[in-house]
């Protein structure tokens, strides 16, 4: 007989860790939860598409919301673009349509909704009468972001 | 589809799109900010639902005609 102290008597029972028991879940939640709980740099590199979602469309809608700047810059009054903005409106332009490429909403289910939301603004934009600069950027935007190919 | 009767489509697509929008700035003046961003998005809807069925339709069938209305909105602001 071995003495009490024996070390293999006492051999403490391993623990088994027993995983918690979760709901079911999709495939898609799954991949949801995972890319919320990457940092928004690894977000960015592993699914551009949900960033922009997640963190682009919310920016771009807060500065949409502010309100207009009445000192941005305009073509003077007497040309035909007279009162039109100007080239810093162009590049905010150039971003919206970059950003809804990158959205690349196409596939979801909402997609179309979202892509209204992200485009709808453009044709907010003070523009003189019989100008289609409003109308052709916002029809750029909507097939850019989904993804309609000419 | 000739190239002249493709670019008459644009422009009505166009022009029908301008009245449309025109109803913005007085619905935003009217009506309360939930009922004038539902109007607002019913607007783009329907823009965008003319500009689906004949805008992407001419360019569809006369592709340097992005080009020429590109130009053309940036040198005089309409096509």
């Amino acid at each position: 007989m071995k003495p009490a102290g024996d070390p293999q008597m006492n051999r403490a029972i391993p623990r088994t860790s027993v995983p918690a028991v979760k709901r079911w879940q999709s495939r898609e939640e799954i991949r949801k939860e995972y890319l919320d709980s990457l940092s928004p740099d690894a977000l960015r590199e592993i699914e551009p598409s949900y960033y922009w979602l997640k963190f682009g469309l919310p920016a771009w809608q807060r500065e949409c919301a502010r309100k207009y700047d009445p000192s941005q810059p305009r073509v003077p009054a007497g040309n035909s673009d007279g009162g039109q903005w100007t080239s810093s409106n162009e590049s905010t332009v150039q971003r919206i349509v970059e950003m809804a490429k990158r959205l690349n909403l196409a596939a979801r289910p909402d997609a179309y909704q979202r892509c209204l939301d992200l485009c709808y603004r453009l044709l907010e934009r003070p523009q003189s009468p019989g100008s289609d600069r409003n109308t052709w950027d916002f029809h750029k935007c909507m097939n850019a972001c989904l993804g309609r190919n000419l | 589809m000739d190239i002249e009767l493709a670019r008459e489509v644009v422009r009505t697509a166009f022009r029908s799109s301008a009245e449309l929008q025109a109803l913005l700035p007085v619905l935003k003046q009217r009506c309360s900010a939930e009922e004038y961003k539902s109007y607002a998005l019913g607007i783009a809807a329907a823009i965008d639902a003319i500009g689906l069925g004949l805008t992407n339709r001419a360019l569809a069938a006369h592709p340097g005609l992005a080009d020429e209305i590109e130009s053309s909105v940036e040198r005089q602001g309409r096509f």
